[in-house]
């Protein structure tokens, strides 16, 4: 009798859980298979998550955890626009309203740049991106790893935490947050200029950082110009509250 | 050197995979005319195939052209057919062929003829000024930070066209990082009460913190004196960060 009522709770549960998580897939076919290819996703609401993943296909997943009130704004994958255009996958909101318990999980090819934008998302996680990560938020964390490429970020009030592999001479590293701690992790053997402008934070590295003695100093700017292992591509990180945590990355 | 800069700039994005149909054809010429481009003579074969294609359409090809000749439509027919790209292209052809002798010249015996060289160098602000003007479209935003990058060279001078390319990817770029950008670029040029009262109009138009922070850092940094009431117009806006209030309201107690 003990096990029969372990079976019925375990599967109220599951059912429970069923109801709360709702997941809705849709697969995107390409119009150029294999070929380079663009995510554009701007929405007002949901926390993002992209992967690059092998193969000419692209995955969408809208997972809906609203709770209380929010789930009087019908289905949740009636708030998105999909659309792919010679290889360009849009994502757009039809409702921009507060909406909490939202998410997006995206599975694009690697070789995809991508150019990802949420308001009220608490979240964008990014991974596995051989293409250029533009990614931009309000209140909202970025976790940005496996970069190979150029990084833009940006984000009001979060946290960026962004691991680039592979840091060369012509790609653009630019990360800002107004209010959130900047974590980078660099090659051990990187050479970078870091311009840093962070008014009223702090920054601490574990490479060893050198005085550029060659940049002449502009009294229009407050910003810190410090060389990794005697210079290199330039990687711009501006906030004004938080910290800048350069890490080397073994 | 300004057009190894730019040399370097397009064999970085056609290696990306990034260039557009002008910009290829761009490198493609340039292949085909410089004899010695330095470091980047190990890319000249790469570009063959283009520049095969491209001698079809060359004037020196005398051959094909004597052919052609009697199947030439009228002159109002051939313009109505020139694609407007090709007439872009043959303009920043032009300019970008002119650019590329600057740096030939600088190191010439001739280097005396300053007018030539001012002229040159004129055409090389055009070439930046198309650049930033065309760029502002491009998908990438490290695309459009590059474009806005080469406007650093000017700063030494104030040109006001390039000035205000700047303030326009300041204003409306949707990426904040290019609109931080151009502050950036904004910063290395001289301060001029024109300069300062572009940024106090973009100021109004800004959102974020930290752009409306950046131009108000440099409004205070600058010795130049700014109008008192754009800065409480911006003040009166509401919903804004209260750091950004308390800078703006230094600078007013400052002036």
């Amino acid at each position: 009798m003990k096990k029969e009522l372990k079976y019925i709770i375990a599967v109220v549960f599951l059912s429970l859980s069923i109801s709360y998580a709702q997941t809705v897939s849709y697969d995107i076919e390409l119009s150029k298979p294999g070929s380079m290819g663009m995510l554009k996703v701007d929405v007002y609401n949901a926390s993002i998550r992209v992967v690059g993943a092998m193969g000419g296909k692209a995955k969408i997943t809208i997972i809906d955890k609203r709770k209380g009130k929010d789930k009087n704004y019908g289905p949740a994958e009636f708030y998105y626009e999909i659309i792919e255009d010679n290889n360009v996958v849009t994502i757009l909101n039809r409702k921009r309203k507060k909406i909490d318990g939202l998410e997006l999980e995206i599975s694009i090819p690697q070789n995809f740049s991508i150019n990802v934008s949420t308001y009220f998302g608490p979240k964008i996680e990014v991974e596995g991106i051989m293409g250029e990560v533009n990614v931009s938020g309000y209140s909202t964390d970025l976790s940005l790893t496996d970069l190979n490429n150029s990084v833009i970020a940006n984000t009001n009030h979060g946290n960026v935490l962004a691991r680039i592999d592979k840091f060369t001479d012509t790609r653009t590293y630019f990360i800002s947050s107004y209010k959130g701690d900047i974590e980078i992790f660099l090659p051990n053997n990187v050479q970078a200029t870091l311009f840093m402008d962070n008014g009223f934070g702090n920054y601490s590295s574990e490479f060893e950082l050198t005085l550029d003695t060659s940049k002449q100093k502009n009294s229009s700017t407050d910003q810190v110009i410090r060389k990794i292992n005697g210079g290199g591509n330039e990687l711009k990180l501006i906030n004004y509250f938080g910290e800048i945590i350069i890490r080397k990355a073994n | 050197m300004e057009n190894k800069h730019i040399l370097k700039y397009l064999l970085d994005k056609y290696y990306q995979g990034k260039t557009s149909f002008t910009e290829e054809a761009l490198l493609s010429e340039i292949f085909t005319i410089e004899s010695n481009l330095g470091e980047y003579e190990k890319y000249r074969s790469e570009f063959l195939y283009a520049n095969l294609l491209k001698q079809k359409h060359t004037k020196r090809d005398f051959t094909l052209q004597k052919e052609q000749k009697n199947n030439l439509p009228k002159r109002s027919l051939l313009i109505k057919k020139v694609d407007r790209r090709w007439l872009q292209l043959a303009a920043s052809v032009l300019l970008f062929i002119s650019a590329f002798s600057i740096g030939r010249l600088s190191i010439s015996p001739e280097e005396t003829k300053k007018d030539e060289l001012t002229e040159l160098k004129e055409e090389v602000k055009t070439l930046r000024t198309i650049i930033l003007t065309t760029m502002i479209n491009q998908p990438l935003a490290s695309d459009r930070i590059k474009a806005v990058q080469l406007a650093k060279e000017f700063s030494n001078i104030y040109d006001d066209q390039i000035v205000q390319l700047l303030v326009k990817y300041l204003n409306e770029d949707n990426n904040i990082n290019v609109r931080l950008a151009s502050i950036d670029v904004l910063t290395e040029f001289r301060r001029t009460a024109e300069l300062e009262n572009r940024l106090l109009e973009s100021l109004l138009l800004q959102t974020s913190p930290i752009a409306q922070m950046e131009i108000l850092q440099l409004i205070k940094n600058s010795k130049v004196i700014v109008s008192k009431e754009k800065l409480r117009e911006f003040l009166n806006q509401g919903e804004l960060d209260p750091y950004v209030v308390n800078t703006a309201e230094n600078i007013i107690k400052s002036l």
